[in-house]
């Protein structure tokens, strides 16, 4: 048992953004090695951010880390894959009432200082989805020749979809406000989820917006996506593009009541 | 011929007896297997018929034919039936998770009222 207290969030001064409650949720499997840096990170550039890692049943010391932090910590029993786990964090974000929800990979390839901007957006009411976009401003970030070419391919059909450009559709680099939070927390793709939510949400009538970032390489760990898996990964996930808009159109996701207590003070 | 599947119908409706199998999932095993019997029954008047209908000069491979299409359609059952049991194995797994972090919360917030009032 950690001896350190987590601020409640009536304690919490709300002076972010005229009262926006952030929160960030970091999904961890496997990241020991990067894990810490990630949520030093994380609080340094928003000390008033509270942050959620779900640990997606690691089997290495990730829970531990995540313990030594003033973070909440949320563990799954074993492991349900990437989506299941944001999934379980939005999940959390909608049960305590965060007007502000943000992924940030626990591999430390997105860099917490741009979560500002992808925030902005939200609170000026432009959008209900902000993407980082590694494509829209080129920062130097080197992806390989084949990976290029199947995020082009998917950015295509995607695109052509929902009628909006999409540079990034595989960035897990988001920012959501509450009916995204809402609508992420009922239905939400299993495994390889960022593409194929980017067509589920619009089809709810969200608005999505990309802005650029700069994505680092990972501190450590391995992708998720091996050669092997890229395969599966591309057929998969157009497969669930398609058949997902063969079904109903989800419901529009009505305006959720904006609550500041804390529901258990 | 119809020893096997009057044989396999037995065993089903056994298992469902002593509550190893439900009903629901034995029923198209049931079916299968029941088809199965009748086919054999009367395999010079319907399985005949059937497979002249069917196409199949050798009658018995018509059976074969109706046995293997009743069987994919069970295995598709049970491919359903993985898809449910996993979708609510998840929902379990998200609730133990966010139930924990709320107890380990409510017990921090615990620990420390109880240490101010010392």
């Amino acid at each position: 048992m950690s001896t350190h207290v987590i601020a409640t969030f009536d304690e919490k001064e709300p002076d972010f953004a005229a009262h926006q409650r952030l929160l960030v949720i970091i999904p961890a499997y496997n990241e020991e090695d990067s894990l810490g840096r990630v949520i030093r990170n994380v609080q340094t550039a928003l000390p008033q951010a509270d942050i959620l890692v779900v640990n997606d049943g690691s089997v290495d010391a990730t829970p531990e880390i995540a313990d030594g932090y003033c973070v909440r910590v949320a563990s799954l029993p074993y492991n349900l894959g990437i989506g299941s786990a944001m999934q379980t964090g939005f999940m959390f974000a909608r049960d305590y009432y965060y007007d502000v929800a943000v992924q940030v990979d626990g591999d430390g390839q997105h860099d917490p200082v741009e979560i500002s901007e992808l925030v902005s957006p939200l609170i000026q009411g432009t959008a209900d989805v902000v993407i980082g976009s590694r494509y829209i401003e080129d920062r130097g970030y080197i992806t390989p020749k084949l990976r290029r070419l199947g995020i082009l391919i998917l950015s295509g059909i995607i695109s052509l979809l929902v009628g909006q450009k999409m540079t990034d559709p595989t960035s897990g680099f988001r920012a959501m406000n509450r009916r995204a939070i809402y609508f992420c927390s009922s239905d939400y793709p299993f495994d390889y989820p960022e593409p194929e939510s980017v067509v589920t949400l619009k089809r709810a009538g969200l608005c999505i917006a990309e802005v650029p970032v700069t994505m680092n390489p990972r501190y450590g760990g391995q992708s998720s996506i091996t050669p092997l898996h890229s395969g599966y990964y591309m057929v998969k996930v157009i497969m669930s593009i398609f058949i997902g808009l063969l079904r109903q159109r989800p419901e529009a996701v009505r305006e959720v009541q904006i609550v500041h207590e804390h529901p258990t003070s | 011929m119809i020893a096997g599947p009057a044989l396999m119908l037995l065993i089903v409706l056994e298992l469902v007896r002593r509550r190893r199998l439900r009903e629901d999932y034995s029923l198209l095993w049931l079916i299968t297997f029941g088809v199965l019997v009748v086919l054999s029954l009367f395999r010079n008047s319907l399985l005949e018929m059937i497979s002249g209908v069917m196409g199949i000069a050798y009658p018995p491979t018509a059976l074969f034919v109706i046995g293997f299409g009743l069987m994919l359609l069970v295995m598709i059952q049970f491919s359903v039936v993985i898809t449910r049991l996993t979708r609510e194995n998840k929902e379990a797994a998200q609730h133990i998770a966010l139930l924990s972090t709320r107890v380990r919360e409510l017990e921090r917030k615990h620990e420390s009222e109880s240490e101010n009032k010392a």
